[in-house]
């Protein structure tokens, strides 16, 4: 797994590549705490080059979504893929986080 | 070994008068030195006796220095040891070779006191750093051996019984603690029997200790929830998910988990699915139906409410459970079990509800192959006879 943080404006974006196991969570948590922990709580998580996650993965995405949200920000996700849209749903993910098609729609969604 | 204990030194050397003028300096320095002829002698006294470093002399009849260190880095039970060779000047080249094939310093004839002094000291201290790596590795293995065996007993020592039912259950855990666990116990007077399949997220200590939790938390809730004149398996996991998301919600623990309660004289199962893979259900006519989720994973978000549903059981339908680690192991290849090919294991009829479990075991078996198990694997089947 390889995480790459870029920021669009006051929003960062965290992009996943490969999967996501109990191995690599806890970096993406690090990554993820790690920008809110510098006050940018406004996220996106990009999923588009992700092809698999653990439970640890959506652990490491519940706690960011707590944390953002209780910060004033929110954690939104753009571009999951067929297999982690599968996990999303049925461990019920998909009605606690938004979702986008894409990067743009999910940067935008936080109203510039 | 403490590092006041002297270190154990194998001088290996053809020559007697090399051999004997290195055994006094050591010997001097208060080490404690053992001494072999030739390589042959030196794979037998290093099979004899704990030895922390050898010093290797490279050209010698009967097995070389370069064989003894290839068997010595062959061998699991003397990977510890250090090795020091020692060579002639001109034998610089071989002394490369060497190092490539596992030695880990080398020493030119004749020596220096001083240098032979610093660098058995420095392959000593590495010997000492490597001998407590493998006491700390042998103690946390105990301590993860112990967590097996009480984890165990949070599985149920035996299944149920009830007249013109069978049940089987099995659980294959990945690493030697983790999250997964299977119940099924009698719930109040009526005889109701309270089912679960469970996986808490992500893997290890955690994960075990959270499985605990989340176990016994499920049986104080079925008590409560099980023996009404109609049972809410969904209030049950509501209560367990407010539980865990207000007075463990910093954890960000949370668990997939089926419940249902069985009436085993109408066949009446009501369920709620948090999260979980939909349990399959094979009627007796060959249909599979699928229980689908009744809410999220639990012990995310306080408030989240879990829908109970129904469906009945009839003779010959069965009833099978399932954690991840089923439909998500990895073949030899790399692929997915996958949902299709569990469902297909369905087609044929069940003849029990073990024979059912043994299926899907050995199926998933033939798909592994070698490949190591990278999830727990949880299974229980129900089936009412014909």
């Amino acid at each position: 797994m390889e995480i790459n943080i870029a920021h669009r404006g006051d929003v960062a974006v965290v992009a996943v590549v490969g999967s996501i196991d109990a191995t690599s969570a806890p970096e993406l948590s690090t990554a993820l705490s790690g920008q809110i922990a510098a006050g940018r709580v406004k996220l996106v998580g990009d999923l588009s080059g992700c092809d698999y996650t653990s439970s640890a993965g959506l652990r490491a995405l519940l706690a960011s979504v707590k944390d953002s949200r209780s910060s004033g920000g929110d954690l939104r996700l753009a571009a999951v893929q067929k297999n982690v849209l599968k996990v999303l749903e049925m461990s019920g993910f998909t009605s606690i986080l938004k979702s986008f098609p894409d990067v743009d729609q999910a940067v935008a969604s936080f109203g510039g | 070994m403490s590092s006041a204990e002297p270190g154990r030194l194998l001088v290996v050397d053809d020559n007697e008068a090399n051999r004997d003028l290195l055994v006094r300096r050591l010997e001097r320095h208060g080490y404690a030195v053992t001494t072999a002829v030739n390589g042959r002698d030196a794979l037998e006294r290093l099979a004899a006796a704990p030895f922390d470093v050898v010093l290797l002399d490279i050209m010698m009849p009967e097995l070389n220095g370069y064989e003894v260190l290839e068997r010595l880095r062959d061998d699991a039970a003397l990977g510890a040891v250090r090795v020091i060779m020692l060579s002639a000047l001109d034998e610089v080249d071989s002394v490369v070779r060497c190092l490539e094939l596992g030695a880990d310093d080398y020493l030119t004839k004749p020596f220096n006191a001083t240098l032979l002094r610093a660098r058995i000291e420095s392959s000593l201290a590495r010997k000492r750093l490597r001998d407590r790596d493998a006491l700390y590795a042998r103690s946390l293995e105990r301590e993860l051996e112990i967590g097996r065996e009480i984890q165990a007993e949070f599985l149920p020592a035996s299944l149920p019984g009830a007249a013109g039912w069978e049940f089987a259950a099995a659980l294959r855990s990945a690493r030697q603690v983790g999250g997964d666990f299977y119940d099924a116990f009698t719930i109040g007077e009526a005889g109701r029997i309270g089912l679960a399949v469970a996986d808490v997220c992500d893997k290890g200590v955690g994960a075990a200790l959270f499985m605990a939790l989340y176990r016994t938390m499920l049986r104080v809730a079925a008590a409560r929830n099980g023996t009404g004149a109609v049972p809410d398996p969904g209030a049950a996991l509501h209560l367990v998910n407010d539980y865990i998301a207000t007075i463990h919600g910093r954890s960000n623990m949370f668990a997939t988990v089926f419940f249902a309660v069985l009436d085993p004289a109408s066949g009446e199962l009501a369920f709620a699915n948090g999260g979980q893979e939909p349990p399959l259900l094979r009627r007796a006519g060959g249909a599979v139906e699928r229980l689908l989720p009744t809410g999220p994973a639990v012990g995310m978000f306080a408030g989240t409410a879990f829908a109970t549903a129904w469906v009945r059981l009839a003779p010959g339908d069965a009833l099978l459970v399932f954690s991840d680690g089923v439909t998500e192991a990895r073949g030899d290849d790399g692929t997915l079990y996958g949902d299709d090919r569990l469902a297909g294991l369905l087609v044929e009829p069940a003849g029990s509800a073990a024979e059912l479990l043994a299926r899907v075991e050995g199926d998933l078996a033939r798909h592994v192959g070698a490949a190591p198990a990278s999830d727990d694997v949880t299974l229980l089947a129900i089936r009412r006879s014909e």
